[in-house]
């Protein structure tokens, strides 16, 4: 398991837990699916964003880039690269 | 002008979390939203202010709270005074999701800030809220004392559903006091992208109905939430701007967003207002959306609209309120200055 993917695996955990799921989500995982609403989705995005002093361009903005932690690493490994 | 750069971020940053939930089943989950909103875009506390301090109101049938702001600077005795009704669709929203705001408002207009935690729906119908709002705005103007005001230099403030809220409270103290000389007397109106309309058929609420971060099916759904089954919507305690007059109302400060459901309704009173010698202030701010204003962390010129507020109310509670009634006519055209 890379050090990315923990980080955003610590980030949705603590937005899980603020909606009452105690479960860590695995790469895959549909991250709506476990618990988080619109809005944590969003703020999903800054926390990663901020967490990896990245900003994640328009044309990566969909939801699929955002459904599940390995997506959302990869998107990161990305942003990063063309940073 | 096209959207606010950080504005479209934001709503492409919900279009990317997923589809908007619109038309909600649980009012939990509707107040959930938009206090996580708030923790996310203006966290609460975070502003510093001169002091703040709650207060117990009894109310029929309960007690709501009052929250006081003291802005920045010297502690004063006496300092106009506004009181404050958050947004929300009258079925969410706060002290908590408003409190930046609140904050800053305070700081900005130099008044002591009274936020009113009026009752929501659905438990909580209209007119409930409404009630609370004037029980609230009786019981500060007769106890100035208790909140350091200047009772003839109140105002009344909200945003959405609470600028509902304060334009009917302007309707209700100016028709009180023709049969009370002890009637509240208000000396301005700050209206921040206020509902005005509730049937909602303007070309805005149209245009806007979806995608731009309130859509119509929630604003359709709080409605069913608060206004009881045969109340009529065109009750100008729900829709203000269908009143017939607003002769001799409180100077008003009408603020909208291009990109609000809800412009053409705001405009369209300061329209009205003006046509009955009401002066009336504001701005149609540009490129921005409904809540703008709270949310700084987002939208970085949510601080400047406060700013641009704040000017206007210290402009206005500077002056006795007589000679702000002769001096103050602004042509409401220039609302869009």
């Amino acid at each position: 398991m890379s050090n990315a993917r923990d980080r955003i695996i610590a980030i949705a955990c603590r937005m899980l837990a603020k909606r009452g799921v105690q479960t860590v989500p695995q790469g895959g995982d549909n991250l709506r699916e476990a618990g988080l609403t619109s809005l944590d989705m969003v703020n999903l995005v800054l926390a990663v964003e901020a967490e990896f002093d990245i900003e994640i361009p328009q044309s990566a903005m969909t939801p699929e880039n955002f459904d599940t932690v390995a997506a959302i690493e990869s998107l990161v490994s990305v942003t990063l690269k063309a940073a | 002008m096209p959207l606010d750069r950080h504005a479209r971020r934001f709503l492409e940053m919900l279009a990317a979390a997923g589809k908007a939930r619109g038309r909600y089943e649980d009012v939990e989950e509707r107040r959930t939203a938009l206090a996580q909103l708030a923790d996310l875009v203006d966290p609460p506390g975070t502003v510093e202010i001169g002091g703040v301090r709650e207060h117990l109101l009894p109310v029929h049938d309960g007690h709501i709270s009052l929250r006081i702001y003291s802005p920045l600077g010297p502690p004063a005795r006496q300092l106009p005074g506004m009181l404050f009704f958050h947004g929300g669709g009258w079925v969410a929203g706060s002290l908590e999701t408003h409190d930046g705001l609140c904050r800053r408002l305070s700081n900005e207009t130099g008044c002591r800030v009274i936020a009113v935690d009026y009752r929501l729906a659905p438990l909580h119908p209209f007119p409930y809220g409404l009630a609370d709002a004037w029980a609230a705005l009786n019981y500060v103007v007769r106890n100035p004392k208790i909140f350091g005001i200047d009772p003839v230099r109140v105002g009344v403030a909200g945003d959405s559903a609470g600028g509902t809220l304060a334009a009917v409270l302007c309707r209700m103290a100016r028709d009180a006091a023709t049969d009370s000389p002890h009637a509240p007397r208000i000396a301005f109106q700050l209206l921040i992208c206020p509902i005005l309309d509730v049937h909602g058929e303007s070309p805005a609420r149209l245009e806007l109905a979806e995608g731009y971060f309130l859509d119509n099916e929630t604003l359709q759904r709080d409605l069913e939430l608060y206004v009881p089954a045969g109340t009529e919507l065109s009750d100008v305690r729900l829709s203000p701007l269908l009143a017939e007059e607003f002769a001799d109302l409180p100077p008003a400060f009408i603020h909208t967003a291009q990109f609000d459901p809800f412009s053409d309704e705001g405009e369209a009173y300061a329209q009205r207002l003006g046509g009955f010698g009401v002066s009336v202030h504001g701005r149609a701010h540009t490129g921005m959306i409904h809540y703008f204003y709270c949310m700084p962390r987002m939208i970085p010129y949510a601080l400047e609209a406060v700013r641009i507020i704040g000017t206007e109310i210290r402009y206005a509670v500077d002056l006795p309120v007589k000679e702000r009634r002769v001096h103050r006519r602004i042509r409401p055209e220039l609302i869009r200055a």
